[in-house]
Formats: structure tokens, sequence, C-alpha cells
């Protein structure tokens, strides 16, 4: 590697070890407020509470995502079920509403609706595809040879599917099911808006009544805590079978079931009526309150500020995150070893604790060590950088595993300096790589609401906060613009991770 | 002449021993093979010859320039010695005309006309030109490769295993294609493969490598007829190998009689024959040779290779041998056959 490598060392060392002042900040606290005070701060029955409210929205939420995505995934990937393209597209498509725009449009609909079964229900609803994207993925890639095999060992087609099929959609199930439930620990505004309290909206609270005090900060705590059981009840579940394809020669194409003319129309009733709750519900609310409000809520003066500063802070997120992944994403694929393990995961655990504890965890940082940038726009891009640097590293790493350094040996022997070989060669190959993953930085920053709530300074308007304001004075007519525009914006990059997901399918 | 000198190279990576004390010398215009198995580290090897990698000790030239030495190295875009591995390496962003053009200095039209000449000499069809490198076969991508590898003019030729991921028809022609070609451009190759039959069929010069060390070099049909021991022999194809007593040229051995090429005295050394120098026949013509019976037939199309167990084998009771025949001829399982042997026999040094 000589110095080069060196250098690309030091640098990932520095970012992973940033990427751990969360954790630092978790513990530190733990220790400075004292046992008794810990003690008497998170054995009570408010957290009691809060806990049993958290346990039983991820329990009854997560499996009713998986079986969602399972459903859908199959229908779309090996049934002839009419119009299939589309319903795939379909399933993917609610991603582009942020969650709190989901909340917002079923609480305008019926404004009764609170607590657990509302947020189960408007959780599954936004968090579905997070399934449905890998299973689809996964279940594109399977190896038909399989199942042939399994059938001529005298295996019904049911059977055929419990004990093949899904016994290898296991690693895409967990990662999916990782991913939603980490997004039920975190989510904030989805939960405020319909009065469902979770340990993400209590410590806000918390901040909002006693700011940075030891109260939501032991609460802060406890849900990472949480995360972390998630992330370890995870790579357990993952098991350590190998699923990729075993064997040489190309595979052939997946076989397609025929469905009945019954099984047909009680699969379009379920894609017909999944599609109509998560895209219709907040595409028909909307438009009501676009219509209702005329003219008047279209405020020119203060919608392209917020657009503008949403798309300052979102540029400048990605470009920040993207660069710091690369020495990582460098170093897993041209040196991958333990050390970079390491890092690589502390970089992942960060970014699956929730935005409000690296927000609260940057603030007590930067009040206490670094006042200059306390409340400035760095420390919002810093969280940024935080929560979403795996986004970019892992488009990046697929990236830069396009361009194996056999190619830049190539071009040396070709007769070109290094300096240039890696030029035309390996930067050339990595970039949309690096694209698609700023790209995704970008989506997660456009659509940030927690961790920009608490850090931007003072007068910082986003879409996101901007549509917070005005909900929270029951102004929904107002907040109905910020929402139609997120999800414009967030919508060809949902085309992106769409067409993502295809392509490693090899499609 | 020779075009390239190794002198004592020496590689570790970490505590694993990559090259040991290698010296190798390359006569301008030739062809040479360096073959071992997997992990023997022909492949460090070559690509240090490269300029991908640096030895730990040791010097290397070409054309009488110093590559490396203790003091200095030079980097590999400046040693113009083209390079082909196994997998063609094309960059894929490029169309397979850019690929070929990629090491050209040439502008304008002389380069088109250098690009078209360079795939006119590997029979890749013009109309290839705009294609990109997804849309080749495995043999084209490799052809491409060579043409790339070709532009610019190479002082040197190196070639990893170019062959292996193709198929078995096309990897001989491909061979042919290739050996002519290099022979008509008047370039110096070294190819790395782990296939014996290919590295005898290519090379001028071939040189054997096991783990980390150059075991012999020299002919193919001397390293062939004469290797320097046992896993050298079986490395490079059958072989029976067989104790023998060695008195005034002849070897006494379960076989009988045998001719060898050396005057000394031996009580216990160890011989080699190919299989193809045993012949068998029904009938005993002459006394030399020994009787054995056909225990186990394996009918492979042009040949048939026979299992036979000899009666009378003094130095191990019960041996059986390995002897091919005509698969038209092949005697019947449990034939009574007579064995005897063309040439000499090979005294092994071990």
């Amino acid at each position: 590697m000589g110095r080069g490598g060196a250098w690309v060392t030091g640098l990932s060392v520095l970012v992973s070890l940033l990427a751990l002042l969360p954790i630092a900040f978790v513990i530190g606290v733990s220790w400075q407020t004292g046992w008794a005070t810990v003690e008497a701060l998170v054995f009570r029955p408010r957290v009691a509470e809060l806990l049993i409210n958290t346990v039983l929205l991820v329990v009854i939420t997560l499996p009713l995502c998986v079986v969602l995505g399972i459903a859908l995934a199959w229908l779309t990937e090996r049934s002839n079920l009419p119009g299939r393209r589309l319903w795939s597209l379909l399933a993917v498509a609610p991603l582009a509403v942020p969650a709190f725009v989901h909340s917002y449009a079923w609480v305008s609909l019926v404004p009764s609706i609170h607590g657990l079964p509302a947020g189960v229900l408007v959780s599954v609803i936004a968090y579905f595809p997070f399934l449905y994207l890998p299973v689809a993925a996964t279940l594109r890639r399977l190896d038909p040879a399989i199942e042939d095999v399994a059938e001529s060992l005298g295996l019904k087609p049911w059977a055929v599917f419990f004990r093949v099929v899904l016994p290898q959609l296991r690693l895409a199930i967990c990662g999916g099911a990782l991913l939603v439930g980490l997004h039920l620990l975190a989510e904030y505004g989805l939960y405020a808006m319909i009065r469902f309290d979770t340990f993400t909206t209590a410590i806000f609270d918390q901040f909002k009544s006693t700011f940075n005090g030891p109260a939501a900060n032991m609460l802060a705590a406890v849900l990472a805590l949480c995360c972390l059981a998630m992330l370890t009840a995870e790579s357990a579940a993952r098991g350590h079978a190998r699923y990729a394809r075993v064997g040489s020669g190309s595979a052939r194409d997946q076989r397609i079931v025929q469905l009945s003319p019954r099984t047909t129309a009680f699969a379009l009733l379920l894609q017909g009526l999944t599609c109509l709750l998560a895209l219709g519900v907040p595409l028909i609310t909307l438009g009501k309150w676009l219509i209702a409000g005329g003219v008047e809520v279209w405020q020119m003066s203060e919608l392209l500020p917020a657009l503008e500063q949403t798309l300052l802070l979102g540029v400048a997120g990605a470009v920040l995150t993207t660069c710091a992944a690369v020495p990582i994403a460098w170093l897993s694929i041209r040196a991958p070893g333990r050390l970079q393990r390491v890092l690589e995961s502390c970089n992942y655990i960060t970014s699956s604790l929730p935005g409000i504890v690296v927000a609260l965890a940057l603030v007590t940082v930067t009040i206490h060590y670094a006042r200059p940038i306390y409340q400035t726009t760095l420390t919002v891009l810093l969280a940024y950088l935080l929560m979403f640097l795996p986004r970019a590293l892992i488009s990046l790493r697929a990236g830069i595993a396009q361009a194996p350094v056999e190619l830049e040996n190539m071009a040396r022997s070709l007769g070109r300096s290094p300096g240039r070989a890696l030029w035309l060669i390996t930067m050339r190959l990595a970039a949309p790589g690096a694209a698609a993953g700023a790209a995704l930085v970008f989506l997660a920053i456009t659509n940030e609401l927690t961790a920009t709530l608490l850090l931007a300074p003072n007068g910082t308007r986003t879409l996101a906060t901007g549509f917070w304001a005005m909900t929270s004075e029951i102004d929904y007519a107002a907040a109905a613009p910020y929402a139609l525009i997120m999800i414009l914006l967030s919508l060809p990059l949902t085309g992106l991770l769409y067409h993502q997901s295809k392509r490693t399918a090899g499609r | 002449m020779n075009a390239l000198e190794l002198h004592s190279i020496y590689k570790s990576f970490g505590p694993q021993r990559a090259l040991e004390n290698i010296n190798l010398s390359v006569p301008t215009g030739s062809r040479t093979v360096i073959v071992g198995p997997s992990g023997s580290g022909k492949t460090t090897l070559l690509r240090m010859i490269a300029g991908f990698e640096f030895p730990d000790s040791g010097s290397l030239t070409l054309n009488g320039q110093t590559l490396v030495d203790a003091t200095h190295c030079v980097p590999a875009h400046q040693r113009l010695i083209g390079y082909v591995p196994q997998d063609g390496a094309l960059f894929p962003h490029m169309t397979v005309a850019a690929n070929i053009g990629f090491g050209l200095t040439d502008k304008g039209p002389t380069r088109q006309t250098r690009i078209a000449e360079l795939m006119d000499s590997v029979a890749l069809d013009a109309s290839m030109a705009q294609r990109w490198p997804h849309e080749l076969s495995g043999g084209q991508q490799q052809r491409v490769a060579l043409a790339r590898a070709l532009a610019q003019q190479p002082r040197l030729m190196l070639l990893d295993e170019p062959f292996s991921a193709l198929d078995t028809g096309l990897r001989a022609a491909m061979r042919k294609m290739v050996a002519r070609l290099l022979a008509d451009a008047g370039v110096t190759t070294i190819l790395v493969t782990h296939d014996q039959s290919e590295a005898l069929s290519f090379a001028d010069q071939l040189a054997v490598m096991r783990q980390g060390r150059l075991v012999q070099s020299g002919p193919p049909m001397d390293l062939y007829q004469y290797p320097h021991d046992t896993q050298t022999a079986l490395f490079l194809g059958d072989a029976v190998v067989m104790p023998a007593r060695i008195e005034a040229g002849w070897a006494h051995c379960d076989l009988g009689r045998i001719a060898v090429n050396s005057q000394g005295t031996h009580p216990t050394a160890q011989i080699m024959l190919r299989p193809e120098q045993l012949q068998i026949s029904s009938t005993s013509t002459d006394s030399s040779g020994c009787q054995g019976v056909v225990t186990e037939r394996d009918f492979g199309g042009n040949t048939c290779t026979l299992t036979v167990a000899l009666h009378a084998a003094e130095f191990e009771p019960g041996r059986s041998l390995l002897v091919r025949s005509t698969g038209l001829q092949a005697p019947a399982t449990g034939s009574a056959v007579h064995v005897t042997t063309l040439g000499h026999a090979h005294i092994l040094p071990d």
C-alpha cells in the first residue's frame, strides 16, 4: 500500500472515531449522571410505559411488514399477475412519501385516529417497501434449479415455497426487518402526529421542556440500548448458512406460476388495497388540501427559501458524506482486513442510532467542547454525516468494486502513470456508484426532521421543518405544498433505488 | 542474446515466502513458459516482471536496462512490457477500438489505421470495433486484450493463463494463433500456466516452479524426458516410477532389463518411464520384457488405458502398471499380455 495506503487508513480511522461520538456520549452521560440518578430516571413507570409501547409497536408491525412484503414480492416476481411490472413500481413508490407525511394524511382524513392501532397501520404502510425491495431482488436472483430439484424430490408447490424458497429469503427478510425496526425506534414525526408515545417522541418532549437535561439523556441511552439489542438480534437471526448460488454456468430464468382466476382476483385486491392505502390516501389528502387551500397556500416567500435551504443542506451533506466514505470504501475493496471491518462496523452502529440520539450527542458535545460550532450549519451537516454515511458507503463500495485493481495495473502497463491510471480507470468506473450514494444521502437529508429540528441554527427552515411548523399550528392546507415538493424531490431518487435493486439482481 | 535476466529474486508476503532465489534467462524472441501448480508463485513472478510487485531483493534486467535492483526500480508504466491477464481485464467503459487504442500515442487517421491493423492481426472482424466488452465472447475478449497489449509494441509480452477461461477446442486454436502472431512480431514472450500440455506445446523454454522455487528449466522435451525429480516427472505427464538396480548401462526392475543412459552402478535407484514407452502384445516375441494380466480397461476413444498386473515382480510383488494402447486393439480384461519397453529409462536423481 505504501504511503498512500497509510493516509487512507489514517483518514478512515478519523471518520470512524467521529462515528463513535454518539456511543461515547451515551456512555459518558450515564457515567457522569451517577448510578443513583440513572436508577431513578430509568426505572420508573414512565419508562416502562414507553418500553411497552415500543415493544408492542415493533412486535406487531414487523410481522405484518414481513408478510405483506413477501406476498407482494412473490406476486410481482413469480406469478403471472396482470400488470406486475407496474405493481412492482407501485410497491416501491410509498418510499417517496416521508413517513410523517403519511401520518399527516391519515390524521387529516380520520382526525380521531391515534394510539397503537394507528401507529401500526401507518408504520406498515410507510415502511413495508423496505421489506419488499430486498425480498423481490432475492426472489429474482434465486437459482430456479434448486426449486426444480425440490419438486423432483416430491415436494408440493407450497412445500417448495416454505422449505426451499423461504429459507433462502432469510438474509433479505432479516435485513429488511432490521431497517424497518430501526425506523420504528427512530421516527419522531409519524408518531408525534398521531399522538402515540415512543421513546423518540418522549425524548423530544423532554428536551423541549428541560433542554439538555439528564432525563432526556437517560431516555436516549435506553433507546440506544434498544437499537443495539435489535442489531444483535438481527445478526444472530442471520445465521451462517451460505445463500449465494453454488455452481458455475448461468442461471435460467425464473419460473412463473400461473394463478387461477380466483387467486388473481384476490391478488389484485391485495395489490390494489395496499396501493390505495400507501399512495392513494396521501395523494388524495394532499390533493384535497391543495384544492381547498387554493393559490394562497403557495406562499412563495416562504416556500422558495425553504426549498433553497433544503437543496443546499442536501447537496452539501451528500458531498461531505460521500467524500468521508471514500477512504473506508477504498480500504474495504483494496485492502480488506480486520481493522477495516472494525472501522466499517463503527459507522454502521452509529447510523442505526436514532437521529435524536445523534442530535443530543452533538448538542452536548458542541455546548461543552466546541461552543463556536454549536447551533451552526456545520453541526447539522455533521449529524447527517454520522447518520447517513453507510448509505454512501454501500454504493461507493459497489462502485469501487467495479474497478478492480487489475484494470488500473493494465493501464499502467500500457504506459499511464499511477495517477493517470487512477483517474482514467478507477475514478471513471466508480463515479456512478459515488453518484448513487450521494443521491441516497441527499434523499435522506431532504426528508430528515428530528435532527434538523434539534440542531439547526435559529431561522433555518427546510421543507421538512417548514411542513412540521405548519402542521403544529394545525394549518394542514399550508403544509400541503411543502409535502408535495418533498414527494416530487424524492420521486426520481426512489426510481433510482428501484432501478438499483433490479440491477443487483443482474437485470 | 538474452532479453530478460532475473537474478536471485526473493519475495515474501508477511511470513509467507512467495519467491525464493529465482534465476532465469529468457532469450530474445523466444517463448518461455513458466508452469507450476496453483500457489507456486508463478503469477507473483509475472507481476513482478510487469512492475506491479517489487522483489525484496534481487535484480531484473530487460535488454540490458536494469528494471529493478537494490537501489532503484522502473515503474510499470515506463517498462514497455505488454500484459494479458487471465480474464483479459478489458476496460468495461470503453469500446473495443478504445480499448485497443488505449496504449497508442498516435492521433487522428493513423490511429484508426493502426487499430484496424491490430484488429486484423488478431483475426477480429472490423465490425467489432464499436462493440462493448460485455458483448464479446471469451475468445474475442482475449483477442482484444492481446491486440491492446501489442499496440504499444512491447519489448516483452507477459501472458497470465490467457487461455484457461476458454473451452478446450478454442483453447488450442487460440494458442496456435497467439504463438504464430508473437513469432511474426518477433516479441519475446513469457506465458504462465498450470496446464502442462499447454506449457509443453507453447514453449521454446520451459521453467517449472514449485513452492516459490524454480526447480528446473530447459527445452520442453528435455524436461519431459529427463526431469530432476518425481514431482516434476508427474507434473509434466503420466509416469511410471519404479525402483531398480543399475548395472553397466542397464536397469534391472520389475519390467525386466531396460537400457539407461548411465554406465555407473547403483543398487537402489528410481527409474522413470513414460506410459507411451511401454508396449503390450498378446504373445511374447523376444526374451526381454515381462508377463502380466490385464485387470482393468478404461476405454477413452482414441486411446485405451489398461491396468496390467505383473507376474514376476521381484521389487514389489503384485505391482501393476498403467499402459496405453490404441483403442481399437486393446486386449480384454483378463487377457494375458507381454509388456516391453521402448527407448531408455531415465534415472531420477533423487
